[in-house]
């Protein structure tokens, strides 16, 4: 979780330093934790979505691009991540099954 | 942009169970949008009253509009100053005020031509290069926001919001050409006035697309809103000036200076929206916090 939620912070600080943090904020004030050891993928996906409405997939996306990368160079295997890549899934779908992979494998 | 219109056209640490940003963004929005029409009513209301004076009108019309965009580039301003230059925001932001110093130095020369002077107004004058090339950073936030969120798009209404800019400036260009009774006389005004309305529909595509891909969004909306609003109405007051006065170039055109001021009303509220709830202020979530946990 803690190297999703760093993805997540980078991701956010795309649109600048400033708007990462007020986005932060509000969004700690909806109950989603910045503590990276309780950041919750799919609280944070069901907020942003509340902020930037359709928008807020760009960031999704981008967060599963960068988590799928992070997590193929260390361990899973590799098969098991290309089957992720289906286009009819929602990016935090696609997110949680990696999670789901990495406790299994 | 053109202009002016009323004159003789010769020329998270702070999480509270209920502290939300996001409650206070619709409050936000309908304060401003609030002043916003207060604002335009009493524009309205002063242009009434002062209606047998031309001159006063000119001078208040002028002044007003003046006065948004000075507003409006004090915000974007504000928020260059506050965000800095990192990010697409810093980047986009940075070039929105680079177009609305443009565009205020063209009111600016305007103003002088029309009361400093109390000369007829050249046209096109070196207002006209201003505003004409004001397009180029707004195009640069407008684009450079838009491709960053364009994957979010549905193509359908691309398409659709494209083909209808499309057939609504695509008719207005010629039909302000075909009436022109400038286009024997003199091409370059025939060519400033149709340079307004094009630039407007190019920008319409992308603050429209903009508008729809965020318009769930409490936050995302809000801001633009008020900026495809801004566009619209600007573009609204270039395509009827720039056909009556292509068509009745010594006719006399009066009160288009309302559309002017409504934009940069919107943008300045656009701009507003945005410092206050995409820039974060530790003093502002504090108090918020405060209030709302006591």
């Amino acid at each position: 979780m803690r190297d999703l939620a760093t993805i997540t912070s980078k991701v956010l600080s795309s649109l600048g330093e400033t708007t990462m943090q007020a986005l932060f904020w509000e969004l700690s004030t909806q109950g989603v934790t910045t503590n990276p050891e309780e950041f919750d993928i799919r609280k944070f996906d069901q907020e942003l979505k509340k902020i930037f409405g359709d928008g807020a997939n760009v960031f999704m996306d981008e967060i599963y691009i960068q988590f799928k990368e992070h997590v193929e160079r260390q361990h899973v295997d590799l098969k098991q991540i290309a089957e992720l890549d289906d286009d009819s899934l929602a990016p935090i779908d696609k997110i949680l099954r990696i999670l789901s992979l990495k406790v299994t494998t | 942009m053109f202009r002016h219109i009323d004159r003789n056209h010769s020329g998270g640490e702070f999480g509270g169970r209920h502290a939300t940003q996001s409650n206070d963004s619709r409050g936000f929005f309908t304060k401003v949008v609030i002043v916003i029409t207060t604002l335009v009513l009493l524009y309205g209301l002063m242009k009434f009253i002062l209606f047998d004076d031309k001159y006063a009108v000119l001078v208040f019309s002028d002044l007003s509009i003046n006065a948004a965009a000075a507003a409006a580039l004090f915000l974007a301003s504000l928020i260059v100053y506050r965000q800095k230059l990192g990010g697409l925001h810093g980047k986009t932001y940075a070039a929105f005020a680079a177009g609305l110093a443009l565009w205020f130095a063209a009111e600016l020369v305007q103003t002088y031509y029309e009361i400093g002077v109390e000369d007829e107004v050249p046209f096109p004058s070196i207002a006209d290069a201003l505003w004409l090339l004001g397009y180029g950073p707004f195009g640069y936030h407008l684009f450079v926001t838009y491709r960053f969120f364009n994957r979010s798009a549905r193509p359908h209404i691309v398409v659709l919001v494209s083909a209808c800019t499309a057939a609504v400036f695509g008719s207005i260009v010629p039909m302000t050409i075909l009436g022109s009774s400038l286009i024997e006389d003199d091409l370059l005004a025939l060519f400033v006035n149709v340079a307004y309305p094009a630039l407007d529909a190019v920008l319409i595509v992308p603050a429209i697309m903009m508008f729809s891909i965020l318009r769930k969004g409490r936050l995302g909306s809000v801001p633009w809103v008020l900026l495809s609003a801004s566009i619209l109405i600007i573009a609204v007051g270039d395509s009827a000036f720039g056909y009556i006065s292509a068509t009745s170039p010594d006719s006399e055109i009066w009160g288009f200076s309302i559309f002017y001021l409504t934009g940069y009303l919107c943008m300045a509220g656009a701009l507003y929206c945005h410092n206050q709830l995409f820039i974060y202020n530790m003093a502002r979530a504090m108090k918020i916090w405060q209030r709302q946990n006591r």
